[in-house]
């Protein structure tokens, strides 16, 4: 399991928090904004970032976004049949399937949403493709002055994921060796819920309870604070980033705004018509 | 170093005292062996050297600890941690980090030290375990035996004086337990370092050891003495509280069972070897003690794999490999971690299904067999016996498949009733399976799979972390039932458990067999030996040093070879002398 790629890129070199920060504002904006410019706009950018500057190879990068992209045509295939019935009176019929007319306020609607989630989704991969979780978490305690102790243990707790995953396979063959199937069905959910659970649970407690172990044999928690072999601060080149993300933005935004392609503003599609 | 005196401690929910009147005294320098039959608080004691008890962990503790001159009540664990290091089993749970150098610096940033001074203790710290071309690796990249010298490395890091291993090597296989030996014997020869060992795998280690403590069952202090103080005077009564011991002692104490050459007991193969020589053996004989060869070339085999292979991630874990396994036989998978012996067992039960070739069970397709019915003509008893706890209670964990098998709650009851009896569960048998020891919970899991009356049996490291008496145990029921008829098959790293009950053994190396045949003979075969990465049994390095007096020594492996050996080799020269 491996989110990060080890590439010496711009994007590895900056702290953790910068990448979070900087696509936070367009987060927000993307909600409110009903047309289709504007999340293309931001799926180029977010595109341009990813290959150049955190050097993730093209292939790597349509790869990871398929799921995202599948599921933002299923959302704009489901609006062609489902649009508010208030929408589409008046609007064109662009063809019609069987009994469906599918209209044309239908079609943009649904590219405007499905734009706008696959450019949320995506925006978020410049931080999780180039940032390595411990570094993040690193990175919280150092700047955000989190308690120490509270943040290793989601620290640890991230490293047990994929043990737990071992573990659950593992239980799972055990059990199919003994001639239990999984069957389903409400009752028989039940039932195999317990019986992953049980020895799920007393591997998972025994397991935490040596890295307690081993991390108070190492003097975890002797005193309230703790320095930091590698110091993760915020510098110049997170101020440059952020600050060149958001300027980029905003002439996106007031671009698309002059030239009249931005819709109105507002969290529901069809809130003008 | 450390002093401790009538310590007693009771675990908060504990039912008993697991340490009971504890005196020991440890020296600077010295590297002490603490022995005891599993829960017998060997790792309390542990524990409570480096603070966690009574710090860290709730109980009843009288008694005191004095550690450097220090005492442990009244010192905070993080003082006392620097002092004592202690590496522990499981390599995997004991990580913090994702990477080598963060773990190394680990118990450096708490302790307050400046970036400086970790650059230049990381590095110390990684070459006194001469690791320090792994710096920059991650954790999943290491292997067993890597991860454990890199968790001493972390411990180093903080230059701690005393240092306890609490059987670092039970869940590394053969090669990483000597690599992982090699390291410990190097910090004896280079550093002043106190060292105390919590370990049975002894053969490779006894001769750094100065002084050995065994613990009983009731956490009392059995013995104390020198390796051949206890090995030799104190033999029965380890034995019989089933602690392991060197296989060199054990042949000592058989040999002196047999009256044959009351020797002193020697601690390695070198004086083991210097004993025996001078012992005559009969050519015929020494070949006997060995019997109950199962030919392979069975028309019917129980068990049959055909040109099987198996790709992961363009990894090819299995080439090509077939196999025929007869009824009745007991068969031994062995080789290197990663050489596909799981993998291999997986197929033969349907969990992987195969890229290529077929499996037979009973000359069917396991493919075309359905999962129920295949689980009632193939047991599968995992590594981990909590991983086919199914039930709530002993009993219905017991009776499941005999339900499921349609038998009348009559027969049930007597059926429950004897095998209760034969596993000495009985007291236990409405409580929850969790609730027994390690031992027992691995007969439990091997009972279970009893109950769906298989004929073949395959065990994945039936005796792993197990003490002397549960394995023996396990292995003679695993006899019995071979001469049932029910064929075995078990995948080990214990080469004597090889050389003692295998009767076949298949060595797999890179996902290919490259022997196949009777245990006895590749014992004989070095080149496979080694190319396969197997260590052999002590016992047979014995007889390998031996065979340059005499040819016949050649093959031995397991105490009892050697004493019939001997004894119809003697009764021989007697008879011969009387004449």
């Amino acid at each position: 399991m491996k989110f990060f790629y080890y590439d010496e890129s711009f994007l590895n070199k900056l702290n953790p928090l910068s990448k979070v920060i900087a696509p936070i504002p367009i987060f927000i904006l993307l909600c409110m904004i009903n047309d289709v410019w504007t999340p293309l706009a931001f799926i180029f950018l977010t595109a341009f970032i990813v290959v150049v500057l955190g050097k993730i190879p093209v292939t790597k990068f349509l790869k990871i976004s398929a799921p995202i992209l599948v599921f933002s045509v299923s959302i704009l295939i489901l609006f062609l049949f489902a649009t508010r019935s208030e929408l589409t009176a008046g609007s064109p019929v662009l063809f019609s399937i069987g009994p469906f007319n599918i209209y044309q306020i239908s079609l943009y609607a649904g590219s405007a949403i499905a734009l706008r989630i696959y450019a949320l989704l995506i925006l978020a991969l410049p931080f999780s493709l180039t940032t390595e979780p411990s570094n993040f978490i690193r990175s919280i305690i150092q700047n955000l002055n989190l308690p120490y102790k509270f943040s290793y243990g989601v620290m640890v707790a991230f490293r047990f994921l994929p043990m737990m995953e071992t573990e659950f396979n593992v239980v799972r063959s055990a059990h199919k060796v003994m001639g239990i199937a999984d069957e389903s069905g409400v009752r028989s959910y039940f039932e195999k819920t317990k019986r992953y659970s049980v020895p799920l649970l007393v591997n998972a407690i025994r397991i935490g309870e040596r890295t307690a172990l081993s991390m108070d044999g190492r003097a975890f928690g002797a005193f309230e604070e703790r320095t930091f072999f590698r110091e993760i601060e915020f510098k110049k080149i997170d101020w440059i980033y952020i600050f060149s993300f958001w300027t980029v933005s905003a002439i996106i935004l007031i671009t698309l705004y002059l030239t009249g392609l931005m819709g109105e503003i507002g969290f529901y599609f069809g809130s003008f018509g | 170093m450390i002093e401790v005196t009538n310590l007693c401690f009771k675990y908060e929910r504990g039912s008993k005292h697991s340490l009971n009147g504890i005196d020991l005294k440890i020296g600077e320098g010295e590297v002490i062996l603490v022995l005891g039959p599993s829960g017998s608080g060997k790792s309390t004691l542990a524990l409570t050297f480096n603070g966690l008890i009574p710090h860290s962990f709730p109980g009843e503790m009288s008694g005191m600890v004095h550690v450097c001159g220090m005492e442990s009540f009244k010192t905070p664990v993080y003082e006392l941690t620097q002092k004592v290091g202690i590496v522990f089993q499981d390599p995997e749970a004991q990580f913090v980090s994702m990477n080598v150098e963060d773990e190394i610096v680990f118990a450096l940033e708490n302790l307050c030290y400046p970036p400086e001074k970790m650059e230049e203790r990381l590095v110390e710290a990684l070459s006194k375990v001469d690791m320090l071309d792994y710096r920059y690796r991650d954790v999943y990249s290491l292997s067993g035996g890597e991860k454990q010298k890199i968790l001493l490395a972390a411990l180093m890091a903080i230059r701690p004086s005393i240092l306890i291993f609490d059987e670092p090597t039970a869940n590394l296989d053969p090669m990483g337990t000597l690599e992982f030996f090699e390291t410990v014997k190097s910090l004896k020869e280079t550093d002043k370092h106190t060292i105390i060992l919590i370990e049975h795998k002894l053969d490779d280690l006894i001769h750094i050891i100065d002084r050995v403590v065994v613990i009983g069952k009731e956490g009392t202090k059995l013995v104390e003495g020198t390796p051949s103080e206890v090995f030799g005077e104190h033999a029965a009564m380890l034995i019989q509280e089933g602690i392991w011991m060197p296989q060199t002692a054990l042949l000592a104490n058989k040999l002196k069972e047999n009256d044959i050459n009351s020797c002193d007991v020697p601690l390695n193969i070198k004086e083991a070897c210097e004993y025996l020589k001078n012992l005559k053996l009969h050519p015929e004989n020494s070949k006997n003690g060995y019997s109950g060869v199962v030919s392979n070339d069975n028309l019917n085999p129980a068990l049959e794999v055909r040109y099987l292979s198996f790709s992961y991630d363009k990894n090819k874990i299995i080439e090509n490999f077939s196999l025929k396994v007869a009824k009745g036989d007991f068969l031994a998978i062995v080789g290197a971690n990663g050489a596909g012996k799981t993998t291999l067992a997986k197929h033969l039960v349907n969990i992987i299904r195969p890229s290529h070739g077929k499996v037979f069970i009973e000359g069917k397709d396991v493919l075309d067999i359905p999962t129920k019915d295949l689980s009632h003509k193939i047991g599968y008893v995992f590594q981990n016996p909590e991983h086919q706890f199914i039930k709530n209670t002993v009993e219905e964990q017991l009776t499941f498949g005999l339900e499921l098998n349609g038998l009348s709650p009559g027969e049930i009851e007597s059926w429950l009733d004897s095998t209760l009896e034969r596993f000495r569960i009985k007291p236990y048998a409405k409580m929850s399976p969790y609730m027994l020891s390690h031992g027992q919970k691995r007969l439990l899991s091997v009972a279970t799979m009893l109950t769906l009356g298989q004929d073949i049996l395959i065990l994945d490291e039936p005796t792993f972390g197990q003490d002397l008496k549960s394995s023996r145990e396990l292995l003679a029921l695993l006899d019995s039932l071979n001469q049932e008829g029910k064929t075995i098959i078990i995948i080990t790293h214990d080469m004597t458990l090889v050389a003692k009950h295998a009767k076949n053994v298949v060595v797999m190396n890179a996902g290919k067999a490259i022997y196949s045949g009777s245990a006895h003979e590749l014992f004989k075969n070095e080149e496979i030996l080694e190319k396969a990465r197997l260590t052999p049994p002590p016992l047979l390095k014995l007889s390998s040093c031996l065979s340059k007096y005499d040819e016949n020594w050649k093959g031995l492996s397991t105490p009892e070879e050697f004493v019939n050996a001997l004894k119809s080799a003697n009764t021989l020269n007697s008879q011969e002398g009387s004449k």
